[in-house]
């Protein structure tokens, strides 16, 4: 089981006990039930189901080290890290590695990033099978053109109803456990507005959807209706363009909504961060006025895991070998 | 040495007709360079067929299609033509897959005026983009290379669509856009065949595919025809199809492959095929101790 190694790093971080001995690494980590199973489990109690986003192993640990359930891998994050703004430029392929590497770091279910399925009905296909194998426990595929813009820019472009409605449909007969979720996303309220936005959706929960999500809503009110108008679970964007207003957890859950994503604000942090510390560096040639505000090398050699590693080699000791250390 | 990119130019330009045989993979465009061919044609169909077995529908990205190409470059010391379809999204992506195909090493493109959800250009039921959003793609392919030599080969689908005059319309649009060369797809008449390479100011190419809406032509009638370049994408895949579902058949009804062994290539030929002698020659050279050589 290729995720055993991290699994165990994460037993051993969410331990209740500060300072309790990790549990002995095992070669076969049971693993009662999917991620994808977890997420619906978690989908389906009384709390909204809050998922930070993560744009890479890294943050996607941090985000589960801070004690969230779930977690979100945006695609747009995913492709700054290429160097790509997100106008549909980044393959299926370069998403789908990194869903994998993210969800080989992590425990927790990872909801994913799945643009417009990458083209269509046959991309779809291809996709959601692609995400599924990479270890995700669902993903969002939207109703827009193929390539794709980021949901809040303008001069979006829509496929017809009908079309999407038989990209979920492939969507859910593609996925080989049937606990992936697969989440409808309509991106029509800012070419078409808010009713045409709820008649798609509808449609696309007709179709099998699992979960909706309707980007960029622009007014409380807007939020609101969207609220009361479905049955099924509903995906909050919690946005950072401005185009949405900000609403906490607690407002969006009396409000009817069941999952709230961030997709970039972990992102946003760390530019200004990394920002902020070059400025010092060019301004100072020195490390001296940003060390405060940085992680140890201890933090660092922790979130990678080191623990773990450090674990392995004394069970497995060969005598007269010495053991890594910092 | 002269690029690829520059090579493929200077072939394609020489008064002779230059053939490229198709390949799908490494060991298809090394075959293709053994047998004496000066250059490769990758099919973006056939290599994606190789891979996924799935139809040529464009469902293979961007990342896979120019890891084959590199692969098959690699392989080979001739230049390569890619294809790439229908560069796989806006122009933005039109020019990534210019800046990956040469990253890959492949001499030039060809690039057609489907609409994203591409097919097989002898396929039924191909939509086109306007010819002036081809135009659109033609000059961000050619503003995105950055070896001015490389090749940028402006495919028309739209016989098959709307006729041989709109074929011929659009592809003069894509010469004026800065195409080296055109690629009118799927001629369905000698007529036709026989108009195309006297319709432009630059070098015309053809692909010849067994079987396909195009009347099939050997070397010498497309060279007597004066067409610049021609590419012949299915020989090699049909061949190993055929041959490897014979040896199969006879091996699961004989329960051998015996007989069959006077044609089917020989352990030494994968061998030296894929270079075990001269890797066994390097690691001796760097003194990495072998245990035994392959036998």
């Amino acid at each position: 089981m290729k995720r055993g190694g991290n699994e165990q790093l994460t037993q051993e971080r969410t331990a209740d006990k500060p300072g309790a001995a990790p549990p002995a690494p095992s070669a076969t980590p049971i693993r009662p039930k999917t991620t994808a199973r977890r997420l619906r489990e978690l989908l389906s109690g009384e709390d909204i189901v809050i998922a930070p986003g993560a744009f890479n192993a890294f943050s996607a640990r941090l985000v589960e080290r801070s004690g969230f359930d779930c977690l979100y891998l945006t695609g747009g994050g995913t492709g700054l890290g290429l160097g790509l703004p997100d106008v549909g430029l980044m393959t299926m392929t370069e998403m789908v590695n990194n869903a994998g590497v993210v969800a080989d770091a992590v425990g927790v279910p990872v909801i994913s990033d799945c643009d417009t399925g990458y083209g269509n009905v046959v991309n779809v296909w291809r996709s959601v099978q692609a995400f599924e194998k990479a270890g995700v426990a669902g993903v969002h595929i939207e109703d827009q053109t193929f390539p794709k813009k980021c949901g809040h820019l303008f001069g979006k472009q829509l496929v017809s109803q009908d079309e999407m409605v038989q990209k979920i449909r492939a969507a859910c007969d593609a996925r080989k456990d049937p606990d992936f979720v697969i989440i409808a996303r309509c991106d029509a309220l800012l070419v078409n507005g808010i009713e045409d936005a709820i008649r798609r959706s509808q449609a696309y929960a007709a179709a099998g959807a699992d979960v909706l999500f309707i980007e960029s809503p622009r007014t409380l009110d807007q939020i609101e209706l969207i609220g009361r108008s479905f049955d099924v679970p509903l995906l909050f964007n919690m946005a950072s363009s401005g185009k949405t207003p900000t609403l906490s957890a607690e407002q969006l859950h009396d409000l009817g909504y069941k999952l709230m994503i961030l997709p970039i604000f972990t992102l946003l942090a760390a530019m200004k961060a990394i920002g902020e510390v070059l400025t010092d560096i060019k301004a100072t040639g020195s490390i001296e006025t940003i060390r405060e505000r940085c992680s140890t090398f201890e933090d660092f050699m922790d979130l990678a895991g080191l623990p773990f590693v450090q674990e392995l080699e004394r069970r497995y000791q060969i005598p007269g070998e010495s053991l890594t250390s910092i | 040495m002269a690029t690829n990119a520059n090579r493929l130019r200077d072939m394609i330009l020489a008064p002779e007709l230059l053939v490229l045989p198709g390949s799908f993979d490494a060991i298809s465009a090394r075959l293709v360079e053994e047998s004496g061919f000066d250059a490769i044609y990758f099919s973006g169909g056939l290599s994606a067929s190789a891979y996924l077995a799935m139809p040529d529908f464009g469902t293979r990205t961007l990342t896979e299609a120019s890891a084959q190409v590199a692969g098959a470059v690699a392989a080979t010391s001739i230049p390569i033509l890619a294809d790439g379809e229908a560069g796989f999204g806006t122009v933005l992506s039109v020019q990534r897959m210019v800046r990956e195909m040469e990253r890959a090493g492949a001499g030039g493109i060809h690039l057609e005026d489907q609409s994203g959800a591409r097919r097989c250009g002898h396929f039924t039921g191909k939509e086109l983009v306007s010819a002036e959003e081809h135009a659109g793609r033609i000059r961000a392919a050619v503003a995105a290379r950055s070896n001015p030599n490389f090749v940028i080969v402006a495919r028309t689908d739209a016989i098959a669509v709307t006729g041989f005059e709109d074929a011929v319309a659009r592809a003069r649009k894509y010469v004026e856009a800065g195409a080296d060369v055109v690629f009118v797809e799927a001629p369905e008449t000698r007529d036709q065949l026989t108009a195309l390479p006297k319709l432009f100011s630059v070098p015309v190419l053809l692909n010849v595919a067994e079987g396909s809406k195009t009347p099939y032509l050997p070397v010498k009638e497309v060279s007597r025809l004066g067409y610049a370049a021609a590419i012949y994408p299915c020989t090699t895949f049909f061949a190993s199809l055929f041959a490897m579902r014979r040896v199969l058949k006879e091996f699961k009804d004989t329960g051998s492959s015996k007989a069959s062994w006077g044609e089917m290539a020989s352990f030494e030929e994968w061998q030296t095929l894929v270079g075990v002698p001269a890797a066994m020659a390097q690691l001796d050279a760097f003194g990495v101790p072998t245990s035994a050589p392959v036998r």
